[in-house]
């Protein structure tokens, strides 16, 4: 588990208030929404909002894109990664 | 059984003086007493100034007694379930003076148990059925109180209904209760309908399943008063049948489920019969859920429904006013005498701009094979959310301690992500022995928001998990030996990943806490720790899980240099073993 793999999984813990989930709980390849963490639309919402605030990066909510960076812990840290490099 | 007699002639009507009004653990109290004490408190309450009087009796006949003599003497009792101070604070603004059991430093003029006189009461002519009699004090369902004024017609216009539908069924049994007479349902099943159908009733409140029992053993034929919170609890044996003869059974304050009025029909040998209504409108409708389940309205009360909001609207000659009254249920009505209950109106929340019955949410929950109880609070934090305090059953506590409480929140989102959109989904979850009741046995919404509340999830975020268990006993019968009993937090730090699926105690843990144990307890006898040689006869037998209490037997062998320690449960053994500790080293 890298570093920002681990950053991310606390950043989705605290941006979403999620209960009995700690950064073990959470697979870095497993889905964040509906079947994996069970997050929602709302929760894609909420961590747009974090993205942005912590590394500046800007999503259009409920896009084709969004979804498929929101996959899973990976591919937000791909997302950010290429962010942080661009 | 005799004629019913109106509330507001019950003491006019000529009836005889041996009559039974009241029978108690020191006796039964004849209508000759009841008398004499009802001219006693009128007589009292004749000397206060104002007009209404906060009242609190744990005695039913006492009480009965004060309601009379208030009565009579032209005054107005204020009823509240309770007599905390915060409660009698309440109540400081609205009454004169206090008539019963409330404490002495309350600042106000107290009424309490006056004398007899020796002499026969006299004769009382009827009461004026258009004074106000009662003024209960009930929480409304945001949480502050509110007050109901009921007269004696509208008191009595209920208990005659009462009567008049199931007075034949009661006959002369005694009236039993588990419910305190301070609440309005109390009032008019336990004192109320008793005296006006000239049945007696028990003066002590029975808290526990077994104080009815008993009763229904010393009597002929009791009739019991009580609440889906009792029957829901109520001690048995499976096939078991209750002792004594059961006249009728009355459950109200919330429906009972038909699991458990199957259960008490059968226990209990009669049909249990339900009552619907509220502090605000008296008994609405009734039911005998075994052989129908739609809830029939009581004599001279019409229903319909809003058409908006599908409140259930109630035309009833007991409800003050011509409108008609909208209760805070909804309702499916099929005829003006005849409705189903679709839940509370306040109950269907807005998730996010989505809509949802919480009612219907915890009636998908309780049909979970693995929940007892569930209750669905909204909770407005960063974003609106439902979140759920539920009661595993035993099956249930198992599958938890087995699987953990992450595990077990994921299959029960599952189990409602088919019936509910995923943004109304709960997001926050209490696994509780038992939800929090007050004294009537109702779960005060402030209670469960309580659990949710962030003193309770703060410390358990920042406070890292125990690497002990909880030493419930221990003790040293006798030098070089010990005796610990310990239980196992099911949030001990080596049950985490010790498996996923199944954790138990690792052995390394076990021997571990051999040592440190026998350590604190010979700690000087013992080598130090450079000192230790071997293991011997290790055995681990049975798996120690999550939540078991195990005990720990430990001594100290000075002559051999060992500790032999032993994990068990009474029969079932889990692990023991000898750590040798080497002469010299020390």
């Amino acid at each position: 588990m890298t570093e920002l793999q681990t950053e991310l999984k606390q950043l989705v813990i605290d941006a979403l208030e999620l209960e009995d989930v700690t950064v073990e709980d959470i697979d870095s390849s497993e889905p964040l929404f509906i079947d994996g963490l069970g997050l929602d639309s709302i929760d894609a919402l909420e961590l747009g909002l974090a993205l942005q605030k912590r590394y500046g990066i800007k999503l259009a909510a409920d896009s084709e894109e969004t979804r498929k960076h929101f996959a899973s812990i990976n591919s937000l840290a791909e997302l950010v990664a290429s962010h942080q490099n661009a | 059984m005799t004629e019913a007699i109106p509330l507001e002639r019950v003491l006019s009507e000529p009836v005889s003086a041996d009559q039974v009004v009241a029978i108690g653990r020191d006796g039964a109290v004849s209508r000759r007493d009841f008398e004499q004490r009802v001219s006693a408190w009128r007589a009292l309450a004749d000397q206060v100034q104002g007009t209404t009087l906060g009242v609190y009796f744990e005695d039913a006949l006492e009480f009965s007694a004060a309601l009379f003599g208030l009565w009579y003497a032209g005054k107005i009792a204020l009823l509240a379930g309770d007599r905390l101070p915060a409660t009698v604070e309440g109540m400081r603004d609205r009454v004169a003076a206090l008539a019963g059991d409330f404490p002495d430093d309350t600042g106000l003029p107290r009424l309490s148990r006056p004398e007899s006189s020796p002499q026969p009461a006299g004769s009382f002519d009827p009461l004026d059925p258009h004074h106000c009699g009662v003024i209960v004090l009930t929480s409304g369902s945001t949480g502050d109180p509110k007050t109901v004024p009921a007269t004696l017609a509208q008191l009595g216009g209920e208990v005659a209904m009462h009567e008049w539908q199931w007075g034949h069924q009661a006959g002369d049994s005694v009236v039993v209760g588990t419910v305190s007479h301070q609440h309005i349902y109390g009032l008019l099943w336990r004192v109320l309908w008793p005296l006006v159908g000239q049945r007696p009733f028990v003066r002590e409140i029975c808290h526990y399943a077994e104080d009815a029992l008993g009763w229904a053993q010393q009597l002929d034929s009791v009739t019991l008063i009580t609440t889906p919170s009792h029957l829901g609890r109520w001690p048995h044996q499976p096939g078991e049948r209750a002792p004594g003869h059961w006249a009728q059974v009355v459950s109200s304050t919330a429906p009972l489920s038909r699991d458990h009025s199957a259960f008490a029909s059968d226990y209990f040998g009669t049909p249990v019969v339900e009552i619907f209504g509220s502090s605000e409108t008296g008994g609405i409708a009734w039911r005998q859920q075994m052989l129908d389940e739609v809830w029939t309205t009581l004599e001279g009360i019409s229903v319909s429904s809003d058409e908006q909001t599908g409140a259930l609207l109630l035309d009833s000659p007991l409800v003050a006013g011509d409108d008609l009254f909208t209760t805070g249920d909804r309702a499916e009505v099929q005829s003006p005498r005849r409705f189903r209950l679709l839940g509370r109106l306040d109950r269907i929340a807005k998730i996010e701009g989505k809509r949802v019955s919480l009612t219907a949410m915890e009636t998908r929950l309780e049909a979970h094979p693995c929940l007892d109880s569930a209750r669905v609070v909204v909770l407005q934090g960063r974003r609106t959310e439902t979140a759920v305090v539920a009661v595993p059953d035993e099956a249930g506590r198992q599958w938890l301690a087995k699987a953990g409480k992450r595990s077990v929140v994921r299959e029960l989102r599952q189990w409602l992500s088919g019936h509910f959109e995923a943004p109304v989904l709960p997001r926050r979850w209490r696994l509780v022995d038992d939800l929090p009741r007050n004294a009537q046995g109702k779960v005060p919404q402030q209670s469960l928001l309580a659990l949710f509340e962030p003193s309770d999830s703060v410390p358990a975020k920042v406070t890292a998990p125990p690497r002990w268990p909880d030493v419930l006993e221990q003790e040293k019968p006798e030098p070089g030996q010990a005796r610990l009993r310990i239980r196992l937090p099911a949030d001990l730090v080596y049950f985490r990943g010790h498996f996923e699926e199944l954790p138990v105690l690792p052995g390394v843990v076990q021997l571990h806490w051999a040592e440190h144990y026998a350590r604190l307890f010979f700690g000087d006898d013992l080598p130090g720790r450079n000192a230790f040689a071997r293991l011997e006869a290790v055995k681990f037998q049975e798996l120690i899980q999550p939540g078991r209490e195990v005990s720990i037997e430990l001594s100290w062998q000075a002559e051999k240099n060992r500790i032999q320690f032993r994990f068990h449960d009474g029969q079932t053994p889990f692990s023991s073993g000898r750590m040798v500790f080497d002469a010299e080293a020390s």
